[in-house]
């Protein structure tokens, strides 16, 4: 068994979470300076100008790239010859939020309880996703998710006769409906299949991947290109003030689901997609 | 950006030629609220009562900051979301705001509401907050100091741009820029 100790888990997401909230993805900086050339309104251009500006002043470590910090996800992806050891494992990612936030100067943003809106005051706790997977490894993404386009996504219970064509208008429909107020150009994770809970699981999932793969699943890659050409025609653009980029990227993952049903959901994630993989 | 120079507190005189699109540079006062202390005023105002400042001639920004690095105002400090505001908007208006800031559309009710009461609304680039936070010169917490980032601050900021996105000519950018570009 390798030994892995709760101590040097706790600090790798310290820093990891630190240096999300200041420091521009370059897959993301790559694909707003592609779109800064390729959207057809000025106001847009200007716009996606702005936010690469935004980005150049964050890296200096006095403001963070974007004042709502969001709530911490983590996708814990722990090999089965792993022995953590040093104290409980949970507790330590939890830590790690608590000290991230503190020394990171970051916005307090979760209530205790969804009906009594009092703040915990440490933007803990972190939605932590477990998966064991074979070998020595652990990996761990972490991400910062603002509200405001966690506030757009949705997920609906298709009939399976709807097919690749229901999906398309359930996505696109959410992006007319709510995409303007959720900070495009947007990030789309969509998950379909599996049982009722498990497709806004894979729409998060799919939001790790870097921006502009595609799918390995030739027809998945496909409906991803189909997606995302149809949103960029709605004209909601940068900011939701018009233009033709409206999303940057729209990632797929499917899973097995019953005969009956097809559980659709779609993540909304802002230009402001921070996060990072960690591995150990 | 370049754009219109406006100071704040607002001359009314001042809003009646700017139009949708256009950039606007901010330099002055205004004053910070979000859900929790507009949901206070509007209970407020609702019973009768004054909110805990004169809201005449003021703009609102919709933000909460993060906390401010040793020596700074602010942290990082970018519009949120405007429609989540609307069921209190009426209560602020009411009181003499006469320009709120935020991010994204508000709905068909809320613009029809503003140009009738002669009320700009303000597009600030969703996730800048640190463009934003530069902005910001002086800090100070005016009311409900008790909700953190969510308390009421007056803000001094200097050459802060945001885009008209309701205008007094009947303009609604959120409409009217999308509609350019559709080709559904």
């Amino acid at each position: 068994m390798r030994k892995i100790h709760v101590r040097e888990i706790q600090t790798a997401i310290v820093n990891a979470i630190k240096n999300i909230h200041y420091h521009i993805r370059p897959d993301l900086k790559a694909a707003l300076q592609q779109a800064g050339e390729t959207e057809a309104s000025p106001l847009g251009r200007q716009a996606i100008k702005l936010l690469l500006e935004n980005a150049k002043m964050a890296a200096a470590g006095v403001h963070p790239l974007c004042q709502d910090t969001g709530m911490t996800i983590l996708f814990v992806e722990m090999g089965q010859e792993v022995n953590v050891i040093g104290g409980d494992l949970e507790a330590a990612l939890q830590a790690g939020v608590r000290q991230a936030t503190e020394e990171g100067r970051l916005r307090h943003s979760i209530s205790v309880h969804p009906f009594k809106r009092v703040n915990t005051g440490d933007n803990t706790p972190a939605v932590v996703h477990y998966q064991i997977v074979p070998g020595k490894g652990c990996k761990i993404y972490v991400m910062a998710k603002g509200g405001g386009s966690e506030n757009a996504s949705v997920s609906a219970m298709l009939l399976p006769s709807a097919g690749d064509t229901g999906v398309q208008d359930f996505v696109v429909n959410a992006v007319r409906e709510n995409g303007a107020a959720s900070c495009p150009p947007l990030i789309l994770g969509i998950g379909v299949g599996g049982s009722f809970d498990t497709a806004p699981w894979l729409a998060k999932k799919a939001l790790l991947r870097p921006i502009g793969q595609a799918s390995s699943d030739v027809e998945t890659a496909e409906l991803e290109k189909i997606i995302l050409e149809k949103i960029n025609t709605l004209g909601v653009g940068p900011q939701g003030w018009g233009g033709s980029t409206t999303a940057l990227s729209v990632a797929i993952e499917t899973a097995p689901c019953h005969i009956v049903s097809m559980p659709v959901a779609v993540n909304f994630e802002c230009h402001s997609h921070r996060l990072a993989e960690v591995k150990l | 950006m370049s754009g219109v120079w406006l100071q704040l507190p607002l001359d009314k005189k001042a809003l009646q030629d700017i139009k949708i699109g256009e950039w606007v540079n901010l330099t002055g006062s205004l004053y910070t609220a979000r859900d929790e202390a507009l949901k206070r005023i509007h209970a407020l105002v609702t019973e009768g009562k004054q909110p805990p400042i004169d809201l005449k001639e003021q703009l609102i920004y919709f933000v909460g900051p993060t906390p401010p690095a040793p020596g700074e105002p602010v942290g990082s400090a970018g519009p949120t979301t405007s429609r989540r505001m609307e069921p209190f908007l009426p209560a602020i208006l009411d009181a003499g705001v006469v320009a709120v800031m935020g991010k994204g559309p508000l709905s068909k009710t809320t613009v029809a509401d503003f140009q009738r009461r002669g009320v700009i609304y303000l597009s600030a680039a969703g996730g800048a907050g640190a463009f934003y936070g530069a902005k910001v010169h002086g800090a100070a917490v005016v009311a409900y100091e008790e909700l953190g980032p969510e308390a009421i601050y007056s803000l001094k900021v200097e050459n802060f741009p945001a885009v008209v996105a309701i205008d007094l000519k009947g303009g609604n950018l959120f409409e009217q820029g999308p509609q350019a570009y559709r080709k559904e």
